[in-house]
C-alpha cells in the first residue's frame, strides 16, 4: 500500500521531467479563435473604400481655404503647428489595398485598389509635400522608406493611373466595391479624372502647352475610357447610414464645432451665387423642424474663441456647413465630381493646353455644378460670371473660384487650388498664433517621423525652402 | 510561522502531557517593553518534556515534579528564558523581543515550498501582520509603502474607488508603462493585490530580483509579493478562538489643483445686461435690466468677483425658490472640494480559528462597505478565508486553503479628460458656482424636461421656438444630475487558492500534489438615461446601455517532493517539482450605438444603429519542472540554487523551452563575533545571481496568447450593406520572436548590534534586461505600425538600505524606529534597437496624445522619459516670438517618471502600559509628471496662476495697455535678451497653440504622513469581562492625515493616475477613524 502511493506519487513527479517532447507540445493551443490568416480582399477592398469619403470631408484644408470657421475651438483657424502624422493612412487604408494588390486574384481589382492608392497618395503629397512613395508599404524589408520628391510622386501616380486604366481586363470581377459595384468603366472614368486634376495642379512648374502637365492632362481627356461628365458619373460615397454615416453628419453628432465661413458667405454673397442655399444650414439638429433650411450667416473667420463664441451666441442662425438635407447619415459625400473635371478643363483650355472652347467647358462646369445640388443655374448667372476669351486678364481668377466653389465642401481641393492660383483672394486669420501670421501651405512632419524614419526625414526637411519643416513652407507645385 | 511553530508546540505538549506530577507552578508571561500579557508561550520543564502554554491572559499554570525545578520560557520573536522555580511555585517572567529571532519566519517560494529567513541569499524583508495593518488599510500595495526597501507604491485616489494600485520592485522594465509586482497568496498568484484581505494576512515578504524569483519563472521577473495567510490556531484557553475586527473610517477631499477665486465664469472679461424681449418667458421681466455673466462659454475668464449684483445661472429657470433674482457675485473658492462627499468605509470581519493535533481551521468573513466621495458611488465587498488542513495519519495530510471574494461596484469612477466631475472643476468651469446650491438643484427641470445646467446658453440667444437651445447644457451638467443619472455597476466574483495532499514518507522526505485555482467571473452594466441627451446641447451624452461578462480560470496542478536532511553539520534542503499550468478565459460585450429608441429602457436590442457585440477567447498553458535547493554548514554558511525549466504554448513550437536559473550563498558570522566584538549581535554577508527569461506576456496576467505568429485578419463587426470589412493588420511579427531575459545579481550585508536594539541591512544589486519581445514602433510608411521583436536592453542597479532601532525600551514607554531607503542609481536604457535602427520608443503613454509631451523610452537615458514639446531653449533661455509668445521645440526630454530614490520612516511608540502610537511617513525625491488639468485649467482661466498680479503690482488679467498682462522673459531667435507683457488669456492660450508645455511639467516629489494610528488596549480584566474577552484594542486612525512636502500643491504626487501623468486627477484625500478589535 505504502509503496503503490510512492510510486504513484514519483511517477506524477516525473511526469515532467521525463516525457520531454510531451511537455513542449501545446498542439494548437496558441492558434487565435478570432482571426484569419487569409485575407478576404473584397472586404480588404471595402473597408479601404469606407475611409475614402473622409479624404472630401476634411475640416482642416477646408478650415485654411476659409470654407469653415471654427465656432469655439478655434486652434485650426489661428493656425496652431499642424504638426500632424500620415503614417496611419500608410498602414491604414494603404496597406488594405496593398494586400489586394499582393494577393492579385482578381486583376480587375488590383487596378481598382491601386488607382484608390493613388488618390490617396495624393491626398497626403498635396498636404506635407515630400513623403514616402516609390518604398512605402514594402513591410518589414523597407520599414524607414525613403521620402520621394513630391515632383516624382505626382509623375509616379499619373503614370499608374495611365498604366490601370490600360490594365482593366473585361472578365475579371471586382467585388465589395461600395463605390462603383463593379463598373470598370466608371473606374476607367475616375482614374482619367484624377489624372486630370492632378495634371492641372502642376501648372505653377509646368505652365507650357506642350509640357509634362499639358500632356499628361491632354493624355487623360482623350483617353478612351473617359472621365467623369456627368453627375450620375460622379465618384462618391453612397451612405448607408447606421453604423457608416456620411461625416458631415458625424461632424455634427453632438458637437458644433465647426461653421461655414464668412468668407464664404461673403463670396457667395458677392457672385449673387445662390449655391449658397445648400452650403449652408441654420441648425445642426436633425430632428428640428428647421433641419433643411439654409443659413448664410457665415461665422468670422480666425478670431479668438472669446470672439467666436459671442458671435454664435449673438447669431444662433449660423451657418453650419451644408444645409441638414444634405447632412443626413446617409447622404452622399462626393469624392471627385462632374463639375471639378469640367472646370478643370476650363483651365486647361485657358492655359492652351486643349482646344476646348474655354467657355464651353468652363459653363459646363457651373452648370453641372449648380446640378450637383439640385439647384437651378439664376438666370443672370452665366453672364454675370463670365470668363473672357482666352488669355483674358481675371479668367483664371474667375475659373479658380468657380473651382473652388464648385469643390465645396471638399477643403483639400479648396486648399489645393487656393495654393496654387492665390484665388480667391484670402486674408489670414486676424488672430493668427504663428510666426508669420501667414496661412499654413503645409502641414509638417510629425515628430513620430523624426523619431522613426530619421534619416529620411531630414533628407526631406532638407529639401524644403529654407530647410525649414515649417507650415509655410511651399510644397513643391506651390513653388 | 511563528502561528506554525506555535502550533506545532502544541502538538508535541499533548502528546507528553501524561506523566505524573507533583506540584503546580504558576505565573504570568508579559512582554518587556510594553509590560501587556503574552498569549501562547512555551513554557517548559527543563530536562524533561513537560510544557505548556500562556494563555491569552499570560498566564501559565504547570505540574512538576523534579526537585528544584526550572522552567524555560520561549516564544518565537523573543528571546528564551529560564527561570528557577522559587517555594512559592509563582514564577512571573517578562521577556524581550528578539528580532533575530524573526529570522525563523518562514517565507513560502513556488509550488509551496518554504525556507527559512536565515539562510537566505538575498535581501529577505517580511513585514509582520502589526507592522501592516497600523490602520486597516483596505489596499495592501498602500499599506506596503516606505515599510519595505526597493519598492515604488503608486497610490491612487480614494476617490477612484477599485482602482488598482501598483508596486514596483527595484523600478521598472520593459518599454512599456511598467508591470507591477505579482502577487502570491499562499502559492497562488492573483494579478494585483485587489482580492486580499489584509486581517487574514500572516506577512508580507518582499521577493526583489531574479535570484529570489527565479523559482516562479518568466512571472516573476518584475518580483513578487509574497502573502501568507494566517493559519488555524486555538485561543489560549485551548478553545475556537473568535476575533471581531470592526473599522470606520471617513475619508475627505484634501488636495486639489489651487484654484484662482478672483474672476468669473465665461468668455467675457464684463458683465452684460440683460434686456427683456419680445418671446422671453414673462418670468425672466423681473430680470429686466439685470446684469449677467457669460454662461455659455465653460472658461473663467469672466468679470472680476466683487459682490457686485448679477443674474446667477439658475434664476432663468422656474420653479424654485431662487428662481428669477439676482445675487452678489463672489467666488466659491472650495467648490471643487465640495462637490466630493466624505468617503465612508465600514471595515468589519469576523474570524474563527482553532486547531487540534489533527485538524487546524481557521475561517474568516470580511465585509467592507464603502460608500465613496464621488456623488453615487460605492463598493461592496465580501471576503470569505477558509484555510484548514487535516493529518489523516502520521503520513497524509489534506488541506484546503480557500479564498472566495464578492465585489460590486457602483459608480462611474472616472478622471479622464472632460468626465463630469474632475474634468470640469480643474478644467472647465467657471469659480463662482456654488456647489450647494447645485446640490439643491440636482432636480430642476424645466417644463420640457431638460435638466437645469449652469453651462446654459446666453438670453440673448433664446428662441421661443427652441427654448431647448437655451436651457440645456453647453457642454456640462450639473455634476449632481449627471451622477443620478448614470448608473454604472460593475461585479466580481473571485475563487482563489488550493487544495493540497502531502505524503510523508519519512521524516526527511515528503511529496505534495495541490491543485491551484484562481478564477475571476465578471459582470458589469452601464446604463446612461436618455435624459442626459435631452438636457445638453453639444457634449451630451446619448442613452446608451451596455453589458459584458467575462471568464477566467487560472489553474495548476502542482507536484513537489522535497527532502530535508541534517547530517552532521550539513544540512540540506532540496525540492524538485512540477508545474502544469492553464489559463482560460471568455468574454462577451454588447453595447448599444447611437441611443436608444425606446427612452431609458436598458436592453441590446433597444439600440437605435445595429448595436456592437464583442468576443475575447484566450488560452494559454506552460508547463515547467522547477529544482530548488538550500545546503547549510553549521548554520552559518549557506548556498542556494534554482533551476526551472518552463515550455510555453505562447512562444513558437521547438522554441518554447527557457530556463531560468539562480544561485546564492551567505555567511552567517554575527555569533562569531560575540567574544571578541560584543556589540555586534548579528552579522550576515549574503550574495546571489539570477536569470529569468520571460514569455511575451506584456502584464501579469499573460504570457502572450496569439502574440505570435500574428498578422491576422479580422472581420469588422458591422457590414457596409451586404459587404463585410476586413482590415490588414498593422503588426508584423518576427518569426524567431522569443521571451526576454532578466538578470540581477546582489550582495548586502545584514548587521545587529547591541542585542539587536539597533538593526541595519544594505544591499547592493545590478542587473540586466535584454531582447524584450517588443511590438517596435516602425515607420507607418511601411505599410505596417510595429514589428514584434526582440529588441533592446535595460540595465538597473541600486542601493536598498533598511535600518531599524529601539532608542528607548522601558516598561512604560518603549519607541521602534524602522526606516527603509533605496536608490534607483541606474534603469537606464542601454540600447533599443540597433539592427533596425531606432533609439527611441513611439509614445508609450500620454496625457492628450503626441501634443502635450508623452511617455517614451529612449536610448541612453534612463527609462520612462517625458518627451514631446516644449518651450525652445536658446542659450539656456527660453526663446520669444516678437509677439512675445514661446517658440516650440518638439522634440525636448523634461526627464524621467522615475524617481531617484524612495523610502519611509515608521515611529512606533508605546506609553501607559496601555496606549501605542504609530507614525508612518513615506517620501519619494525625483521624476516627473505631466498634468493635463493645470493645463487646459490655465487655458481655461481656472488655477491661481492665472489671476496673479504681475511685476507692476497690477493684475495679469488687466489689459497691457493698462499695465497687466503676463510679464515673458526670454531671447528672441538670435539670442538677444527680451522681454514682454502678453495678455493673460492670450499668454495661456498661445501655451497650448504653440505647443509650448514646459509650465505643465512637475516633480513627483513628496514627504507624506500616509499611516497614523493610536491605540489602547482595553484592560478587559480590570473591567471585569475577562471571562468573556481576551483583549481587546481600540484605536484611532489617520489615513495620509499630511502631505508635508510636495513640489506641487495642486496634485499628491504619491497618488498620480497614470504613468506619465494625470488627465484630470481626482483629488488627494484624508482619512480618519475607527478601529475596535475584540478577541472572545
Amino acid at each position: 500500500m505504502k509503496k503503490n502511493l510512492i510510486y504513484v506519487s514519483l511517477s506524477l513527479l516525473l511526469l515532467g521531467s521525463s516525457g520531454c517532447e510531451k511537455l513542449e507540445d501545446f498542439g494548437d493551443t496558441n492558434l487565435d479563435p478570432a482571426a484569419t490568416t487569409q485575407p478576404v480582399i473584397q472586404a480588404l477592398l471595402t473597408n479601404a473604400q469606407a475611409s475614402i469619403g473622409g479624404y472630401a470631408a476634411q475640416t482642416r484644408g477646408g478650415l485654411y481655404a476659409q470654407y469653415f470657421s471654427e465656432t469655439q475651438y478655434t486652434d485650426v483657424s489661428v493656425y496652431s503647428t499642424p504638426q500632424l502624422a500620415f503614417t496611419g493612412e500608410y498602414s491604414g487604408i494603404l496597406t488594405d489595398l496593398q494586400v489586394i494588390k499582393n494577393v492579385n486574384s482578381s486583376n480587375n481589382m488590383t487596378q481598382v485598389a491601386n488607382i484608390l492608392q493613388q488618390y490617396v497618395f495624393w491626398t497626403i503629397t498635396d498636404r506635407w509635400g515630400d513623403v514616402p512613395y516609390s518604398e512605402a508599404l514594402q513591410g518589414a524589408s523597407k520599414t524607414t522608406p525613403k521620402y520621394d520628391t513630391q515632383e516624382s510622386i505626382y509623375k509616379g501616380m499619373i503614370a499608374s493611373l495611365k498604366a490601370s486604366v490600360a490594365a482593366f481586363d473585361g472578365t475579371s470581377l471586382v467585388k465589395g466595391d461600395i463605390i462603383f459595384t463593379g463598373n470598370v468603366a466608371a473606374w476607367k472614368r475616375a482614374a482619367n479624372s484624377m489624372r486630370m486634376l492632378m495634371a492641372i495642379q502642376l501648372s505653377k512648374k509646368y505652365p507650357a502647352a506642350g509640357g509634362y502637365a499639358a500632356t499628361a492632362f491632354n493624355e487623360a481627356l482623350t483617353d478612351g475610357g473617359g472621365y467623369i461628365s456627368t453627375n450620375a458619373q460622379n465618384m462618391m460615397m453612397d451612405y448607408p447610414g447606421g453604423n457608416f454615416k456620411s461625416n458631415w453628419w458625424n461632424l455634427y453628432n453632438g458637437r458644433k464645432d465647426y461653421a461655414e465661413s464668412k468668407t464664404m458667405t461673403d463670396l457667395m454673397a458677392s457672385l449673387g451665387d445662390t449655391r449658397q442655399l445648400a452650403f449652408g444650414g441654420i441648425t445642426q439638429d436633425q430632428t428640428a423642424a428647421n433641419a433643411s433650411v439654409t443659413s448664410n450667416i457665415g461665422v468670422p473667420y480666425g478670431v479668438a474663441r472669446a470672439t467666436a463664441e459671442a458671435f454664435t451666441s449673438a447669431n444662433t442662425g449660423w451657418a453650419r456647413i451644408l444645409r441638414g438635407d444634405f447632412r443626413t447619415e446617409s447622404s452622399d459625400i462626393v469624392v471627385i465630381s462632374a463639375a471639378q473635371v469640367a472646370l478643370a478643363r476650363a483651365e486647361a483650355a485657358e492655359r492652351g493646353w486643349t482646344s476646348e472652347t474655354l467657355s464651353t467647358v468652363y459653363n459646363e462646369g457651373i452648370t453641372l455644378s449648380y446640378a450637383q445640388w439640385g439647384i437651378a443655374v439664376p438666370a443672370t448667372y452665366l453672364a454675370a460670371n463670365a470668363v473672357g476669351a482666352a488669355g483674358a486678364a481675371g479668367n483664371i481668377q474667375k475659373i479658380s473660384t468657380q473651382r473652388y466653389i464648385a469643390s465645396y465642401p471638399d477643403g483639400l481641393q479648396a486648399w489645393n487650388i487656393w495654393r496654387k492660383s492665390g484665388f480667391p483672394t484670402l486674408t489670414p486669420a486676424p488672430n493668427a498664433t504663428n510666426t508669420g501670421g501667414q496661412i499654413p501651405r503645409r502641414y509638417t512632419y510629425s515628430s513620430g517621423e523624426y523619431t522613426s524614419n530619421t534619416t529620411n526625414v531630414n533628407a526631406a526637411k532638407a529639401l524644403l525652402p529654407g530647410g525649414l519643416d515649417s507650415q509655410d513652407a511651399k510644397i513643391w507645385w506651390d513653388q | 510561522m511563528k502561528k506554525l511553530l506555535q502550533s506545532l508546540f502544541i502538538l508535541m505538549l499533548v502528546a507528553s502531557a501524561a506523566l505524573a506530577q507533583d506540584r503546580t507552578v504558576t505565573g504570568t508571561v508579559i512582554a518587556k517593553e510594553d509590560g501587556l500579557p503574552l498569549p501562547g508561550v512555551s513554557v517548559k520543564v527543563k530536562g524533561t518534556t513537560t510544557g505548556t502554554q500562556t494563555g491569552a491572559d499570560g498566564k501559565f499554570s504547570i505540574k512538576v515534579t523534579a526537585a528544584s525545578p526550572v522552567l524555560q520560557f520561549s516564544f518565537i520573536g523573543y528571546k528564551a528564558v529560564e527561570a528557577a522555580v522559587p517555594a512559592s511555585n509563582k514564577v512571573n517572567v517578562s521577556l524581550a523581543s528578539d528580532s533575530r529571532l524573526l529570522e525563523e519566519v518562514t517565507v513560502i517560494g513556488a509550488l509551496g515550498s518554504k525556507r527559512t529567513a536565515r539562510s537566505t541569499t538575498n535581501n529577505a524583508q517580511v513585514i509582520d501582520e502589526k507592522q501592516l495593518n497600523t490602520i486597516r488599510q483596505t489596499n495592501l500595495n498602500n499599506a506596503l509603502a516606505g515599510k519595505v526597501s526597493g519598492i515604488q507604491v503608486r497610490s491612487q485616489s480614494a476617490a477612484a474607488l477599485g482602482r488598482n494600485t501598483e508596486v514596483r520592485l527595484r523600478g521598472v522594465s520593459g518599454f512599456g508603462t511598467g508591470t507591477s509586482a505579482l502577487y502570491i497568496v499562499n502559492g497562488t498568484v492573483l494579478p494585483n493585490a485587489d482580492d486580499i484581505n489584509l486581517d487574514d494576512i500572516e506577512n508580507v515578504s518582499v521577493l526583489q530580483g531574479a535570484a529570489a524569483a527565479a523559482q516562479f519563472g518568466s512571472q516573476g521577473a518584475n518580483g513578487a509579493i509574497i502573502i501568507t495567510l494566517k493559519e488555524g490556531k486555538s485561543n489560549a484557553n485551548g478553545n475556537l478562538g473568535v476575533t471581531v475586527n470592526t473599522g470606520i473610517q471617513f475619508e475627505d477631499a484634501y488636495i486639489l489643483p489651487n484654484y484662482q477665486n478672483s474672476y468669473a465664469g465665461g468668455g467675457a472679461g464684463d458683465l452684460m445686461q440683460y434686456t427683456y424681449k419680445a418671446g422671453d418667458p414673462v418670468e425672466w421681466q423681473a430680470l429686466n435690466g439685470k446684469y449677467y455673466r457669460d454662461y455659455n462659454d465653460d472658461a473663467s475668464w469672466g468679470p472680476r468677483m466683487v459682490g457686485q449684483e448679477h443674474i446667477p445661472w439658475y434664476a432663468w429657470y422656474g420653479g424654485h425658490d431662487r428662481a428669477y433674482k439676482t445675487t452678489a457675485l463672489n467666488p466659491q473658492p472650495n467648490n471643487a472640494k465640495d462637490f466630493f462627499s466624505t468617503g465612508i468605509t465600514r471595515n468589519n470581519s469576523v474570524s474563527l480559528s482553532t486547531a487540534t493535533d489533527k485538524l487546524k481551521f481557521k475561517f474568516t468573513y470580511g465585509n467592507q462597505d464603502v460608500s465613496g466621495l464621488l456623488y453615487n458611488s460605492e463598493l461592496k465587498k465580501n471576503n470569505i478565508n477558509l484555510i484548514s488542513s487535516y493529518k489523516l495519519n502520521d503520513k497524509f495530510e489534506v488541506s484546503a486553503d480557500v479564498n472566495y471574494i464578492n465585489q460590486i461596484q457602483k459608480g462611474e469612477v472616472d478622471d479622464a479628460y472632460s468626465n463630469q466631475s474632475t474634468g470640469a472643476f480643474s478644467q472647465w468651469f467657471h469659480r463662482d458656482l456654488d456647489m450647494g446650491i447645485m446640490k439643491e438643484l440636482q432636480g430642476l427641470r424645466t417644463p420640457d424636461g431638460v435638466y437645469a445646467s449652469w453651462n446654459h446658453a446666453n438670453p440673448t440667444s433664446y428662441d421661443a421656438s427652441n427654448p431647448r437651445a437655451f436651457f440645456a447644457g453647453n457642454y456640462w451638467y450639473n455634476p449632481f444630475t449627471y451622477f443620478n443619472l448614470v448608473d454604472i455597476q460593475s461585479q466580481r466574483d473571485r475563487l482563489y487558492g488550493n487544495l493540497a495532499l502531502t505524503y510523508k514518507l519519512n521524516k526527511d522526505f515528503k511529496i505534495t500534489a495541490t491543485y491551484r485555482k484562481q478564477q475571476n467571473t465578471t459582470f458589469g452594466e452601464s446604463k446612461y438615461s436618455t435624459q442626459l441627451a435631452n438636457s445638453a446641447l453639444q457634449t451630451g451624452q446619448l442613452g446608451s446601455y451596455s453589458t459584458s461578462t467575462s471568464f477566467s480560470n487560472r489553474r495548476n496542478l502542482e507536484f513537489l517532493a522535497t527532502y530535508t536532511k541534517k547530517i552532521k553539520d550539513f544540512s540540506i534542503e532540496a525540492n524538485v517539482g512540477a508545474d502544469f499550468f492553464r489559463w482560460v478565459s471568455k468574454s462577451n460585450s454588447a453595447n448599444t450605438n447611437n441611443g436608444l429608441s425606446v427612452a431609458d429602457l436598458f436592453t441590446i436590442a433597444n439600440s437605435v444603429d445595429q448595436p456592437s457585440v464583442g468576443n475575447g477567447r484566450a488560452e494559454e498553458k506552460y508547463r515547467a519542472v522547477l529544482a530548488k535547493g538550500t545546503f547549510g554548514y553549521k548554520n552559518i554558511l549557506f548556498a542556494d540554487f534554482t533551476l526551472r525549466n518552463d515550455w510555453f504554448s505562447t512562444l513558437p513550437a521547438g522554441k518554447n523551452g527557457v530556463v531560468s536559473k539562480s544561485f546564492g550563498g551567505s555567511f552567517v558570522f554575527g555569533e562569531m563575533l560575540a567574544k571578541t566584538l560584543p556589540f555586534v549581535s548579528f552579522g550576515k554577508v549574503r550574495g546571489s545571481w539570477g536569470e529569468i527569461p520571460k514569455a511575451l506576456g506584456g502584464s501579469n496576467e499573460t504570457f502572450g496568447a496569439y502574440r505570435y505568429p500574428g498578422s491576422a485578419f479580422g472581420v469588422g463587426s458591422f457590414k457596409w450593406g451586404s459587404n463585410f470589412l476586413m482590415g490588414a493588420a498593422d503588426a508584423l511579427v518576427d518569426p524567431n520572436i522569443r521571451g526576454s531575459v532578466v538578470t540581477q545579481g546582489e550582495y548586502g550585508i545584514d548587521l545587529g548590534f547591541f542585542d539587536d536594539r539597533l538593526g541595519f541591512s544594505a544591499t547592493y544589486w545590478e542587473g540586466a534586461e535584454k531582447d524584450f519581445p517588443y511590438a517596435l514602433s516602425v515607420n507607418g510608411a511601411s505599410g505596417y505600425t510595429s514589428l514584434l521583436t526582440n529588441i533592446g536592453e535595460i540595465s538597473k542597479s541600486g542601493i536598498d538600505v533598511q535600518f531599524n532601532a529601539k532608542p528607548v525600551v522601558s516598561a512604560n514607554f518603549s519607541w521602534k524606529v524602522n526606516a527603509t531607503w533605496s536608490k534607483l542609481v541606474t534603469n537606464d536604457i542601454v540600447s533599443l534597437s540597433p539592427q533596425y535602427g531606432i533609439t527611441q520608443t513611439a509614445g508609450v503613454q500620454g496625457v492628450w496624445g503626441s501634443t502635450m509631451p508623452y511617455l517614451v523610452h529612449k536610448e541612453g537615458m534612463r527609462w520612462g522619459q517625458i518627451f514631446g514639446n516644449g518651450i525652445k531653449m536658446t542659450n539656456g533661455q527660453p526663446t520669444i516670438t516678437a509677439a512675445g509668445a514661446y517658440v516650440n521645440d518638439p522634440a525636448k526630454y523634461f526627464g524621467s517618471v522615475l524617481p531617484d530614490y524612495t523610502g519611509g520612516v515608521q515611529n512606533s511608540f508605546t506609553f501607559l502600559k496601555n496606549f501605542n502610537l504609530n507614525v508612518n511617513i513615506d517620501f519619494q525625491y525625483g521624476g516627473k509628471f505631466v498634468s493635463l488639468s493645470n493645463q487646459w485649467g490655465s487655458f481655461s482661466g481656472l488655477t491661481a496662476q492665472t489671476a496673479t498680479y504681475n511685476d507692476k503690482g497690477n493684475p495679469i488679467r488687466n489689459a497691457v495697455a493698462d499695465g497687466g498682462g503676463v510679464r515673458v522673459f526670454g531671447v528672441n531667435a538670435s539670442g538677444v535678451p527680451v522681454n514682454y507683457y502678453v495678455d493673460a488669456q492670450e499668454y495661456y492660450h498661445n501655451l497650448y497653440y504653440n505647443k509650448t508645455y514646459d509650465p505643465y511639467i512637475y516633480d513627483l516629489t513628496f514627504v507624506k504622513m500616509r499611516e497614523v494610528a493610536l491605540g489602547y488596549n482595553i484592560p478587559v480584566k480590570k473591567l471585569g469581562l475577562g471571562k468573556f474577552i481576551q483583549n481587546a484594542n481600540l484605536a484611532i486612525v489617520a489615513r495620509n492625515p499630511l502631505l508635508i512636502y510636495a513640489t506641487t500643491k495642486d496634485f499628491d504626487p504619491s497618488e498620480i493616475s497614470a504613468t506619465v501623468g494625470e488627465t484630470a486627477q481626482f483629488p488627494g484625500t484624508r482619512g480618519f477613524g475607527f478601529n475596535l478589535r475584540v478577541g472572545f
